[in-house]
């Protein structure tokens, strides 16, 4: 496989990898298959889903009501709970599932507190898991400048070459 | 545009504890497989990675490229079947051709661990994420065994990990 052909074929897997992007984002919430409502359907859709069950995750603003702050695509959006189980505290990230009243208010049925510190215990250890990942990448695997491909350390494409010999032929 | 933000967005197991689970998986397999070495232990790793990318929302929010392409947006393919097929497939295509037959399926291997290890996570409404899409949009119920911020599954992947370093160390 020649370079240009190669290159023609990861753009093109990247156009379908953007175009499932759009496609899925286009989808409108369907609670049957368990695809509730987010902050951003309430935050656009006026009083449509009032009523419905809803599942979004925002940051405790106040406990007493409890509110939080979502970030939706149409801006910043604040929504009562009631019937919170935990003790959230400002600045928690709290999950909440539950039925959507009027007056951007939810009854809860369930909620998932979150401290801030753990978010960040998260990234850290996920920042370390990628750089393991990346040393051991640059440790077993080369880049072929040949025809730009990697190749494992210490090894020789020898079925490569056979391919781009008969290739020559053709 | 490029904001580090402390939010979380799509719930996922952290990528340490994905990454031993996949070093996990792959060694043993080494175990019994003579050329699957250290460097394609690595590639189980990597593909370990592949669904992690839809963490991408928390550089560059879909709203920001709603906003550029005028189209609705959305980061989330990146985790579900379809996404991680594509995904695999241009993997496939960075590697050289001799390599092709052996990554493919072991970036696959290690692709399938990170969504098994998502899919255990605890879920407010219930249901996890939709696993299969395209192919269908159904978001199976989770057995919800543990948040994305629990520390118990890194701790117990990486006792699971330094076991098979261990072993595989040993038979080396």
């Amino acid at each position: 496989m020649k370079s240009w052909q190669r290159l023609s074929g990861i753009v093109a897997l990247l156009v379908v990898l953007l175009g499932l992007c759009i496609w899925y984002g286009s989808l409108a919430p369907a609670p049957a298959v368990g695809a509730y409502p987010g902050g951003s359907d309430i935050a656009t859709g006026s009083n449509q889903y009032v009523g419905s069950f809803v599942s979004v995750t925002g940051t405790v603003e106040s406990t007493d009501p409890v509110q939080i702050i979502i970030e939706t695509k149409a801006g910043l959006l604040r929504l009562t709970i009631h019937g919170v189980s935990e003790n959230a505290t400002v600045g928690d990230k709290l999950h909440v599932f539950g039925e959507l009243r009027g007056g951007h208010a939810i009854e809860a049925e369930n909620t998932v507190r979150v401290r801030s510190s753990g978010l960040w215990y998260t990234y850290a250890i996920s920042l370390l898991g990628g750089l393991v990942v990346l040393a051991r990448l640059i440790r077993d695997w080369t880049v072929d400048t040949d025809n730009w491909t990697l190749r494992p350390r210490n090894s020789e494409c020898t079925l490569c070459s056979l391919y781009d010999w008969l290739s020559g032929f053709r | 545009m490029f904001t580090l933000r402390l939010v979380e967005r799509v719930p996922m197991t952290d990528l340490f504890a994905h990454v031993c689970l996949a070093y996990v998986v792959g060694g043993l397999i080494s175990l019994r497989v003579d050329w699957l070495d250290a460097r394609y232990v690595t590639v189980v790793l990597v593909g370990a990675v592949i669904p992690e990318l839809v963490k991408i929302e928390l550089l560059v929010e879909a709203r920001v490229i709603s906003n550029l392409l005028i189209v609705p947006f959305s980061w989330e393919p990146l985790q579900t079947l379809g996404g991680v097929v594509v995904s695999l497939c241009i993997g496939g295509l960075v590697v050289c051709r001799c390599e092709q037959r052996r990554v493919l399926p072991l970036l696959a291997l290690g692709a399938a661990t990170h969504i098994f290890l998502d899919y255990l996570l605890l879920s407010v409404s219930g249901r996890s994420f939709a696993v299969f899409w395209p192919f269908t949009r159904y978001h199976p119920p989770t057995p919800g065994l543990y948040l994305s911020t629990d520390i118990l599954p890194t701790i117990v992947a990486s006792l699971l990990a330094m076991m098979v370093w261990i072993l595989t160390s040993h038979v080396d």
